[in-house]
């Protein structure tokens, strides 16, 4: 019998409803190491599998970048209206940030290049080619915004002293910060096409 | 312009009847990167050009070129009978 496993993969063995305890003796004859053992039980799908198509993950990107604009749309607003008014902005804003934060977390874990957690070794040289690709592109967007957002926010400091001016430019920063944060993983996003299907193994 | 470089990564996976998946393990490569490279998007790099060369136990010339591939029917063909 255990000649006969020893062609099989976990996931066959499984298949084939060969008991656990049994499943787990051959393991350990085959001298896994527990990492292994955990990851041959139950393998993590393709990180291609994990990754939404181009039309969902563009939604994502606009909804992040679009929900901090509402949230500054919605404070500079709310200075010039009426109490009631404001409240309502004020909430919206907060809903916004809320929904930005929501949106930068999906975004982060279905794409490819989520850079803290993927390092260079855990892509091949395609994909790493595409995340130095994402960085370049990101930096330049990057800078560009922040020729445009350091001098407005000085400009809002100085100009509107007290709460309001630095409220705004506090958004702004808010805005810099999620820039930085999450600019190379939504150019990756925007640009990569639709995951293809993995094909059938054949017979 | 630089001439594309062609390859037979279809035809040889096709033959030893791989699907993507298996030929990425093989390579150890994200199985989208292998469409990438049997579409002609993506061009490897000379470490991979040579690790698929060797995996298919062919010359390097034998699965890349510049120049279109003959088919492989009228190569054999060819070579017989001019032997």
């Amino acid at each position: 019998m255990t000649e006969h496993f020893e062609n099989l993969s976990v996931a066959e063995l499984k298949q084939k409803g060969v008991p656990p305890k049994q499943i787990l003796a051959e393991m350990k004859r085959r001298g896994m190491s527990n990492r292994e053992m955990i990851e041959a039980w139950s393998p993590r799908p393709p990180l291609s599998n994990r990754v939404g198509s181009r039309t969902l993950r563009r939604r994502v990107v606009i909804a992040m970048y679009g929900s901090w604009l509402l949230a500054m749309l919605s404070v500079a607003l709310g200075d010039a209206q009426g109490q009631a008014m404001a409240s309502l902005l004020g909430v919206l804003a907060i809903v916004s940030i809320v929904a930005m934060s929501l949106s930068a977390v999906w975004l982060g874990r279905r794409t490819y290049v989520n850079s803290p957690q993927l390092a260079d070794r855990e892509l091949d040289e395609r994909l790493v080619q595409v995340k130095n690709h994402a960085y370049r592109t990101a930096f330049k967007i990057f800078v560009g915004f922040i020729v445009v957002a350091w001098p407005v926010s000085l400009l809002l400091l100085f100009d509107q002293p007290g709460s309001h001016g630095f409220t705004r430019a506090f958004l702004i920063f808010a805005g810099v910060g999620l820039l930085a944060t999450t600019l190379p993983t939504a150019v990756v996003a925007w640009r990569e096409p639709d995951p293809a299907e993995p094909e059938p193994i054949p017979v | 312009m630089t001439p594309p470089i062609l390859n037979r990564i279809t035809v040889l996976r096709a033959e030893r009847g791989l699907s993507r998946q298996q030929l990425a393990e093989a390579l150890g490569i994200n199985y989208q990167t292998v469409g990438y490279l049997e579409r002609g998007d993506y061009n490897p790099s000379l470490e991979l050009a040579f690790r698929i060369a060797e995996y298919f136990a062919l010359p390097l010339e034998a699965v890349f070129s510049r120049q279109p591939f003959a088919p492989m029917s009228s190569q054999l063909y060819g070579k017989e009978e001019s032997a």
